[in-house]
């Protein structure tokens, strides 16, 4: 029965996050004896570092402390251990923190500084990833071999390869023979930025007695507290992380960032806590940010439009680090045909090292990225072969028991339907098409459609966990480790559980902010994989604290525990209402008349852990992930072809989610999803001189859509093919929602004007050059009939 | 070789708030180039930031009601140079008779900025990608300064010299900005090229059009703004611009056009947007 899922309950933390009072970590200012902390950063994008000479600094009245990479020489990171919290023997990337200090304020830290002198020798720099993946003389990382990596990444010593994926099934070339055409292209993509509003703050604070405790804006405060462990080496009880509410953190807040550093200065500092807040420009020169992609595909298809064989290469320019980048390269590595059943695979995927900043998880975990390639590929297929878009994917994808990763895993059934997706999609573009004729005629009208799906990405042994504490009064407090930065999970899991426990909604609190002392453990705020995770984990808390609370009652009634039931906040026997005690009465612990007590105050604990397996080195075969979302997006554009500009009328979206939860924030992540996605897919890219140096460190020269670029319209579709395990039979949407949009784009200006974009971004300006090179009298007609329209 | 520290705090110096303009004259008078005017700030505070500049005192001049009134006489609109974009944005004969700078102002920047930032402020910086600029420019707008000692009034086309300089010496502010009434029947407007839906200009183009004249100016596509007058083609109708003729403008203009590559836009898409825009703008002037 239930009062609260599926429906539009507002969010939990609406009042305070639109009235100010909602807590971010530069709000943190409280905490006694606070320091300003702020670090000089690597000017070369790759040199030895021959001496830093810190004593003008040192001289200067209100430094405290100063750092030096020799300070702490631990290399960090989740997957593979390749990052120094400071440059200890060189630089690899412009923007790479050299020497940090703690003072009394940032004006103080900002003097000192510029005092600081470092001597570099250079090196020659690396930027391009194909250049870099075959380079075995400029490497960046010399000593890589040396460094730990988790057993599932496979380095190639002497490169600049972290990781190299391989995905293998049937016999490639047998495949290709079998084919009637081969199509061979090359995409791409560049890094990009998260580009969250609220910019890094760490706050570190190492006590004379070894504890440490950290105010961080951080993704994933309980991977926070166990890497800070290792790194000093510590155990995990001796931390506590603190993650306020989140500004966005779409990935980029995921891994360890600069808490070792500000724990570090506070060391250093006699103990004082040390507040590190970035300003926007080190935010985008110093903090992770999303993989580049070079990708070359050989596809194979019969006439009638079957795929016989699917060969690619992706190279992931994981910039200077690489700890979180290879499992982008790995996931994406798996998932690397897309959503299809293909029976001859060879695919490579390759994480390899740049002199540029360092990559991290970003929403979508390369699968926007792959989506791109797959998904443009499958487009100009199906144009030659003049079939039509969604019949020939629906000829090619994935159905339940079909194979997924290689040769081992099969779909299960409950999967949910790509062909649905795709279905609902194409109906709400396809019929008006060509209908609406432009009156001026460089104005052209397409539409594009792309299929996808993601699973979260995470080990085989990814835990969450909740719990469920009950009040005096019957409310209670439900307690998950995953962080809130505007998903709004939150409050979907308070609807699961004011549906298991019976209780109405406003007695369930669940706090936005995160304290790894406090919470239940969830191992990463990442991958869609809260709502099902943690939801799995809330709802088991809850059955765990009713059973306690049915134990009591049973007593008291004298009833079989499996006869109870809970409703408006009473237990009783099924159909037998009257008979009821009220949670208050039980909760705390029962008293009879003559005042003897049974039971106690409850507190129900849930867990929950993923079902998968270690994939095959070989091969990739095995199971990758616990849900993979199904979905199709589509756009419906209006292209200028004498200034590139695009117009975006319509985008469609249909996600399988199994079961929706809270529609409205379904919604909010469509929305805000594919704004982003269309962002990235018309004009993000960051941009580097020749010497690696960030061009477009500010929101002025780094374009993000901004409100006016929001389509015209949005029809969103939800299919609800309920998977067994998940909760309510609920699958992930966060990272889905952007999956689609670049390639649906892309295939949108194919339509339009029969012009084929490979690269992102695709700004006005590159659809105008690729007018030019493709359609070269184009532009010189359309000049000249619009001097003659009148 | 100096570090490289992006700053979070403002350089050191005074603020000062006078509340009359004779005030703002005695200090610039007496802190001259230690000073620096302070509008809205959404140009100065940047620069300040990233240390560009380092002025000893800030003259604030948000306090200085006379630099902040907006006036239309039978022959001129005077705007005082303090006034926030988004009050000259009220004014319906705004829209009615300068429809290029209605149409430039409503494109600056975005709705939060243009309540801070001001039209004094947005000519004090010299951009070259200015958008009042070119409206301003065909408009024949006048710029009124004044110091301690002088007062002066210049036409707009002479105040930008390169890229962030301009004609003021280090005693000067600008007190307002006066605008002739355009003759009945002129039709002028602006239109710039970007990269999202608010930004700063690729390229802006102005074009104003009446019986007797006929001109263009060009922003963010060579040092300073430009303006070029086109009266020479006598251009009266619609019927009278063909791909021909306009060949002919084009000619007439480009060898003035010195855009840069950055990253904003290459050089190439900047001419070829200052064109179409050049065609799409005449053509509307005409119609
Ligand atoms: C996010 C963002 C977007 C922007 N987008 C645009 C855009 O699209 N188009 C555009 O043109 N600009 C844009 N700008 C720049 C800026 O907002 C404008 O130039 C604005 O008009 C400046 O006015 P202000 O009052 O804020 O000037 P301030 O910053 O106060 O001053 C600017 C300069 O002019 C001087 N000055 C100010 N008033 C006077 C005066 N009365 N006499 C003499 N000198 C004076 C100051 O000393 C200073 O050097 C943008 C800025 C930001 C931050």
């Amino acid at each position: 029965m239930n009062n609260y899922v599926g429906k539009s309950v507002a969010r939990k933390d609406a009042k305070e996050k639109v009235s100010g009072l909602a807590e971010y970590a530069v709000d943190i200012d409280y905490i006694p004896n606070l320091l300003s902390g702020k670090f000089l950063t690597s000017p070369i994008a790759h040199a030895r570092i021959v001496s830093i000479d810190t004593t003008e600094a040192e001289k200067i009245p209100g430094v405290v402390a100063i750092v030096t990479g020799k300070d702490w020489p631990v290399k960090i990171g989740l997957y593979a251990g390749d990052r120094d919290i400071l440059a200890v023997e060189k630089v690899v990337w412009i923007g790479q923190p050299v020497v940090a200090l703690a003072a009394e304020s940032e004006i103080i830290a900002e003097k000192a500084l510029s005092l600081i002198k470092v001597e570099y020798q250079s090196l020659e720099p690396i930027f391009d990833p194909k250049k870099a993946m075959e380079s075995k003389d400029i490497l960046v990382h010399e000593k890589m071999v040396e460094y730990n990596h988790s057993p599932a990444f496979n380095p190639i010593p002497g490169t600049n390869i972290a990781n190299h994926f391989k995905l293998r099934k049937g016999d490639i070339e047998d495949g290709f023979n079998k084919a009637d055409e081969i199509f061979e292209n090359e995409f791409s993509m560049p890094q990009v930025s998260h580009a969250y509003l609220e910019p890094i703050v760490s706050i570190g604070h190492y006590r004379k007695d070894g504890s440490i405790e950290v105010w961080s804006s951080a993704q994933s405060p309980f991977t926070v507290r166990y890497l800070l462990g290792i790194t000093f080496a510590t155990p995990t009880s001796n931390i506590t992380v603190h993650s306020p509410f989140l500004g966005g953190g779409f990935g980029g807040k995921a891994g360890l960032n600069f808490e070792p550093l500000a724990v570090l200065l506070s060391r250093k500092a006699r103990n004082r806590p040390v507040k590190l807040m970035l300003t926007r420009e080190e935010n985008f020169r110093s903090a992770p940010i999303r993989v580049g992609m070079v990708a070359s595909i050989k596809t194979g298809v019969t006439k009638q439009g079957k795929i016989t064989a699917q060969q690619i290469k992706y190279i992931w320019d994981s910039g200077a680090c690489a700890d979180y980048a290879v499992n982008v390269g790995r996931a994406a590595g798996y998932v690397s045909i897309g959503p299809y059943d293909i029976e001859n695979i060879k695919s490579d995927s390759y994480t390899v090292y740049t002199n540029k900043p360092y990559a991290t998880a970003f929403r979508g975990f390369g699968h926007l990225e792959l989506h791109w390639v797959i998904e443009r590929q499958n487009e100009i297929i199906t144009k030659k072969l003049g079939i039509d878009p969604v019949a020939f994917r629906k000829l090619n994808t994935l159905k339940p028991g079909t194979g997924i990763t290689g040769n081992q895993h099969r779909l299960r059934e409950d999967a949910g339907s790509i062909d649905e997706c795709l279905d609902k999609v194409w109906i709400d573009l396809s019929p008006k098409k060509d209908k609406i004729k432009s009156f001026d005629p460089w104005i052209f009208r397409g539409i594009g459609i792309a299929g996808f799906m993601k699973g979260p990405a995470q080990p085989p042994n990814s835990a969450s966990s909740a719990y469920v504490k009950f009040n005096e009064d019957g409310s209670a407090l439900v307690s998950v480790g995953t962080s809130e930065m505007g998903q709004g999970t939150l409050t979907s899991l308070a609807q699961i559980a004011a549906d298991e426990l019976g209780l109405p909604f406003e007695k369930i609190k669940i706090r936005g902010d995160r304290d790894t002392d406090r919470d239940a453990y969830t191992w990463q705020t990442v991958g869609s994989r809260s709502l099902f995770m943690d939801g799995n984990a809330v709802k088991n808390a809850c059955i765990n604290a009713k059973e306690q609370i049915f134990e009591t009652v049973s007593q008291v009634l004298r009833v079989p525990k499996s006869d109870l039931t809970i409703k408006n906040e009473l237990v009783f026997p099924r159909g037998e209402p009257w008979k009821h005690l009220s949670l208050s009465e039980v909760v705390m612990g029962y008293m009879y008349p003559s005042g003897e007590s049974i039971g106690g105050p409850v507190i129900g604990h849930g867990t929950y852990m993923a079902k998968m397996t270690i994939l095959d080195a070989n091969t990739g075969a095995g199971n990758p992930a616990i849900f993979e979302t199904f979905g199709a997006q589509g756009v419906e554009i209006e292209l200028n072809a004498l200034t590139g500009e695009i117009t975006i009328l319509k985008l469609v979206s249909a996600f399988d989610i199994g079961k929706v939860i809270n529609p409205q924030l379904c919604e909010g992540q469509v929305i805000g999803g594919s704004v982003m996605a269309l962002s990235i897919a018309t004009s993000e890219k960051l941009q580097y001189s020749d010497k690696g140096d960030l061009l477009n460190p500010s929101f002025v020269d780094y374009i993000i859509s901004r409100s006016g670029d929001i389509p015209k319209e949005f029809i969103t579709h939800f299919v609800e093919n309920p998977q067994e395990d998940g909760p309510h039979g609920a699958r992930g949407i966060g990272e889905l929602t952007m999956i689609g949009v670049p390639a649906a784009l892309g295939n949108a200006i194919s339509d339009a004007i029969g012009v084929e974009i490979f690269d992102l971004p695709i700004t006005s300006e590159k659809i105008w050059s690729e007018i030019q090179k493709q359609k070269p009298t184009l532009i010189s007609n359309l000049k000249q009939k619009m001097m003659e329209g009148i | 070789m100096k570090n490289t520290i992006s700053f979070s705090t403002l350089p050191d110096f005074d603020l000062l708030t006078p509340s009359s303009l004779n005030e703002v004259l005695e200090l610039l008078n007496q802190y001259k180039e230690k000073s620096r005017l302070l509008a809205g700030g959404t140009d100065l505070l940047i620069e300040l930031r990233q240390r560009l500049k380092a002025p000893e005192v800030l003259i604030d001049l948000k306090k200085v009601s006379d630099l902040q009134t907006i006036r239309i006489t039978d022959d001129e609109l005077i705007i005082g140079a303090v006034t926030p974009i988004i009050e000259i944005l009220t004014l319906p004969v705004v829209k009615e008779e300068f429809n290029a700078l209605y149409q430039a102002l409503i494109d600056l920047a975005d709705e939060i900025i243009r309540y801070r930032a001001t039209l004094g402020g947005n000519i004090g910086t010299a951009s070259p990608a200015a958008d009042s600029a070119a409206p301003l420019y065909v408009l024949d707008a006048q710029i009124e300064i004044s110091s301690l000692s002088d007062a002066r009034t210049i036409p707009i086309t002479q105040f930008f010299t390169g890229v962030k300089s301009n004609i003021l010496s280090t005693d000067e502010v600008i007190t307002s900005i006066r605008i002739p009434r355009p003759l009945k029947g002129t039709k002028s407007a602006f239109m710039k090229a970007k990269r999202s839906s608010e930004d700063l200009a690729i390229v802006g183009v102005a074009c104003l059009h009446n019986e007797k004249r006929t001109s263009l100016a060009y922003t963010a596509i060579a040092p300073t703004p430009l303006l070029i007058d086109i009266t020479d083609f006598k251009l009266e109708k619609r019927e009278d611009l063909n791909q021909t003729i306009f060949e002919r403008i084009w000619e007439k203009i480009l060898p003035n056009l010195n855009p840069i590559d950055d990253v904003r836009s290459s050089k190439k898409y900047r001419i070829h947007m200052a064109e179409i825009i050049t065609r799409k703008i005449l053509k509307e002037a005409l119609e």
